[in-house]
């Protein structure tokens, strides 16, 4: 057997003897952790948005604003066409 | 896009059942690829295969087109890096001096195993770019970018670890036969 094939001859297969399963297991838990950390941080940025944001200027801006707005032509046919298209769109995806 | 490709679009939306499908896949040829890397360490191989699918989970958005295989091996190759410097596991620079201790003459007619023995006085990237290469059949500019090396680069480690292979296993056939 000359070099070439020596080196052509594909690797000895290696057996899984639950090599796949140890790496799942340890992918599932950093899913884990990514998702916990990302909730953890959702959960403090409404935490600080609670704590510093002045909700009741906020609120009295809002009660004098959207009565004006909401009944608006233009607004209204906005809104319905988000909603058409997103159905829209699910109905397209389950195809 | 091949099968793989399309693996891991899936894996990088989320899919992680896809991604199990690419470990499931491809772990006999990258465990085999690192075991050669790590010349016949097994645990160090696995330790490295290991944490290779992890990283490769974590950057999975990343992978663009191309084999995804060869893609796994670039990260496989840069943690062997590590943890060779890490643990001074062996000169990973070019050696012009190879040591001729031969293997035992009973022994010498173990073809696979007198080129296992070879393979591993070569340095490192002579090691991958012939595996790479030769055994796991890739093209030479996917086996160049997998080891993030220019084509012509890549090219004269091949020739230059053939080379040094042949004189090895030359020597070692002439001990035996003497």
């Amino acid at each position: 057997m000359n070099l070439d094939e020596l080196l052509n001859q594909p690797l000895p297969s290696v057996t899984d003897d639950g090599f796949s399963a140890r790496v799942m297991g340890r992918v599932r838990a950093l899913r884990r952790q990514r998702l916990f950390v990302t909730w953890a941080s959702a959960a403090v940025c409404v935490a600080l948005a609670l704590l510093i944001l002045p909700w009741r200027t906020i609120g009295a801006e809002l009660g004098l604003v959207v009565p004006q707005i909401a009944g608006l032509f233009e607004l209204n046919l906005a809104a319905a066409l988000v909603v058409i298209s997103l159905l829209l769109e699910r109905q397209f995806a389950r195809l | 896009m091949n099968e793989s490709e399309w693996l891991a679009r899936e894996a990088a939306a989320g899919d992680a059942a896809a991604f199990g499908v690419l470990v499931r896949r491809h772990q006999s040829k990258l465990r085999g690829f690192l075991m050669r890397l790590a010349r016949g360490n097994q645990a160090l191989a696995d330790d490295l295969a290991q944490e290779t699918f992890l990283e490769a989970f974590r950057k999975i958005a990343q992978f663009g087109k191309g084999s995804f295989f060869g893609w796994l091996c670039a990260i496989a190759y840069s943690r062997y890096l590590m943890e060779a410097r890490k643990r001074k596991l062996e000169n990973l620079d070019e050696a012009d001096d190879m040591p001729d201790d031969a293997p035992e003459p009973e022994r010498a007619s173990i073809v696979r195993l007198d080129l296992e023995k070879a393979m591993a006085r070569l340095v490192p990237v002579q090691r991958a770019a012939l595996t790479l290469c030769f055994a796991l059949g890739l093209s030479h500019e996917e086996a160049a970018a997998s080891l993030n090396l220019p084509l012509g680069t890549l090219k004269s480690h091949v020739n230059r670890g053939r080379e040094k292979l042949a004189v090895l296993l030359d020597a070692w056939r002439n001990k035996a036969v003497s």
